[in-house]
């Protein structure tokens, strides 16, 4: 019960730090578990800096509300078009993708049971990926190849957080361990240049670990407006005579497809909407390609 | 388990030799060691092949040596003396997994550890469930569980990659530098083989790297071949 109740107020540090954007949200999920009383009081000593820079505040900040630029001409959209179209396929680092029933948030729950913020996954889950990891560290050991130490990318994540690693050194250690093949990323986490976006996941262990602990999701989908670079907005009349307002966005370097529906939706859940939408330029959730223009379904209409 | 037995002779053999002082008690301790080669010799009936007693291999880091129960009275008890599990699921499985994936017995099974498995070329894949590898399993195979090659786990794409797999983009992989496999579970009346053979060949893996060692547990227990644990299996369906 007491147990509880530290959790609670644990993931409600989490969401204040969140409000008031202070440290990386490594440091936050680390500060987390200290009032939790979960970590030793040694690793307290070797916590990190709060002044550490923040690599993930832009992905992980509400998307900016400020207002679209809207009615650009048909002509540019056709040439947006017609550009994503022809941009050949660029040679990239292959990652390890998942497949089956995996997402970001059955990673994001595992990372957080790891770190006891949630209780043991309830389904099956828990047990396949303890199934697993010891297949993968016997094939390794047999096999003397990869390397033995780092076998999925929850339990590298989880123990990153629980030394106190900066968002930054998160980021290099995944990203080192995908390229090696080491680990398997979800495909929403793959960039348009072929890296793991590790701030769209750091973002999203924060808001699960408040749907955790009961409160609403941080952020209302259907009251973010995306802006910026990428983004824009046409009114299309439709036959019936009503104007609909649809919203494009142009992949740019490092973008993912979890960063995209976490720009337009506030979560990075919601990027199957957005794949299934554009199903025609997009073969799987892991190609986006640079200059890619796609179609984003407004929330009322997902 | 046969090496078990040859020990408690070996050590007594050293302290005879130790306790010789006199003449008369070294040519006592000679003659016990004639005795023992002997029986050393005579022990050694139940050999895997003519001219063949026992294999060693190394793998992992460690040595592994497979022998026959030298008991000429052993006899297979408990769970693996059971002739009638329900069918289903326990069925009697077809001689052949899959077109061109071969199938082997213990011979090749033997063959594939000296070889492949202390090459680090090929993996003998135990795809049992943890319980029942851990209550005793063929010496250097990795447990791989049926469920975790099946294509809604996640995390099969590592277990790909660790088997040597190159992703290729999406979910896709060049199967070019994966291992051989040896897959083998409790036998012809599990399904579990099957499953993975399948399931393997599914995800691309090519059908000459696959074999299925339809024996499984099962045949190698009631050939007395050395396992990894005394195989004691209590009440209850596998």
């Amino acid at each position: 019960m007491i147990r509880l109740v530290l959790v609670y107020l644990a993931c409600i540090v989490a969401i204040v730090l969140l409000i008031i954007q202070g440290p990386s949200i490594a440091s936050r999920i680390q500060e987390a578990r200290l009032q939790a009383g979960l970590a030793k009081p040694e690793e307290a000593a070797s916590s990190p800096e709060v002044a550490q820079t923040p690599v993930v505040a832009e992905a992980a900040a509400p998307a900016p509300q400020e207002p679209a630029p809207a009615g650009a001409g048909a002509a540019a959209a056709l040439a947006g078009v017609v550009a994503a179209v022809a941009e050949p396929e660029a040679p990239r680092p292959k990652l390890v993708v998942r497949g089956g029933k995996a997402s970001l948030e059955q990673t994001t729950s595992a990372i957080l049971a790891e770190l006891s913020i949630v209780k043991e996954q309830g389904d099956t889950g828990g047990e396949m990926l303890e199934m697993s990891s010891q297949a993968i560290t016997g094939l390794k050991g047999a096999l003397g190849k990869g390397s033995a130490d780092v076998v999925t990318l929850e339990q590298l994540v989880a123990d990153a957080l629980i030394d106190g690693k900066t968002d930054a050194e998160i980021d290099a250690s995944v990203n080192t361990a995908a390229a090696a093949g080491d680990v398997s990323v979800p495909a929403e986490l793959v960039t348009s240049d072929g890296k793991v976006d590790t701030a769209v996941l750091l973002a999203s262990l924060v808001t699960q670990a408040q749907i955790a602990a009961g409160l609403a999701k941080p952020v209302d989908p259907s009251q973010v407006i995306a802006g910026g670079k990428g983004v824009e907005v046409h009114l299309v009349t439709k036959a019936s005579g009503d104007a609909e307002q649809v919203q494009f966005y142009t992949v740019g370097a490092g973008d993912s497809l979890g960063a995209i529906a976490l720009k337009f939706y506030g979560d990075a859940a919601y990027f199957p909407k957005i794949y299934d939408a554009n199903r025609t330029i997009l073969s799987s959730p892991d190609r986006l390609i640079v200059g890619q223009r796609l179609a984003i379904p407004t929330y009322t209409a997902l | 388990m046969n090496v078990r037995a040859f020990q408690p002779g070996f050590a007594r053999t050293g302290v005879s030799l130790g306790v010789g002082s006199s003449l008369a008690q070294g040519a006592a301790a000679l003659a016990l060691i004639a005795v023992l080669c002997g029986g050393s010799a005579r022990a050694e009936e139940v050999a895997i092949a003519p001219g063949q007693p026992l294999i060693t291999f190394e793998a992992m880091g460690q040595s592994f040596t497979i022998a026959r129960d030298q008991n000429a009275e052993a006899a297979v008890t408990g769970e693996f003396a059971r002739t009638s599990r329900a069918c289903p699921p326990y069925c009697i499985q077809p001689m052949r997994a899959l077109r061109n994936v071969e199938t082997v017995g213990e011979l090749e099974v033997l063959a594939f550890l000296q070889d492949q498995v202390a090459a680090g070329s090929g993996v003998l894949l135990d795809v049992r469930v943890p319980e029942w590898f851990a209550k005793g399993a063929i010496p250097g195979a990795v447990n791989v569980p049926f469920a975790t090659l099946e294509a809604d786990n996640p995390y099969r794409n590592d277990i790909l990659a660790a088997l040597g797999a190159t992703p290729t983009g999406g979910e896709s992989f060049d199967f070019s530098g994966a291992v051989s496999l040896v897959v083998y579970c409790n036998g012809p009346w599990s399904d579990q083989s099957l499953r993975v053979v399948r399931a393997l060949r599914e995800a691309g893996y090519p059908a000459e790297k696959l074999n299925y060692y339809r024996g499984g547990m099962q045949d190698w227990l009631m050939l007395g071949l050395t396992t990894t644990a005394p195989v004691q299996i209590a009440e209850g369906q596998p």
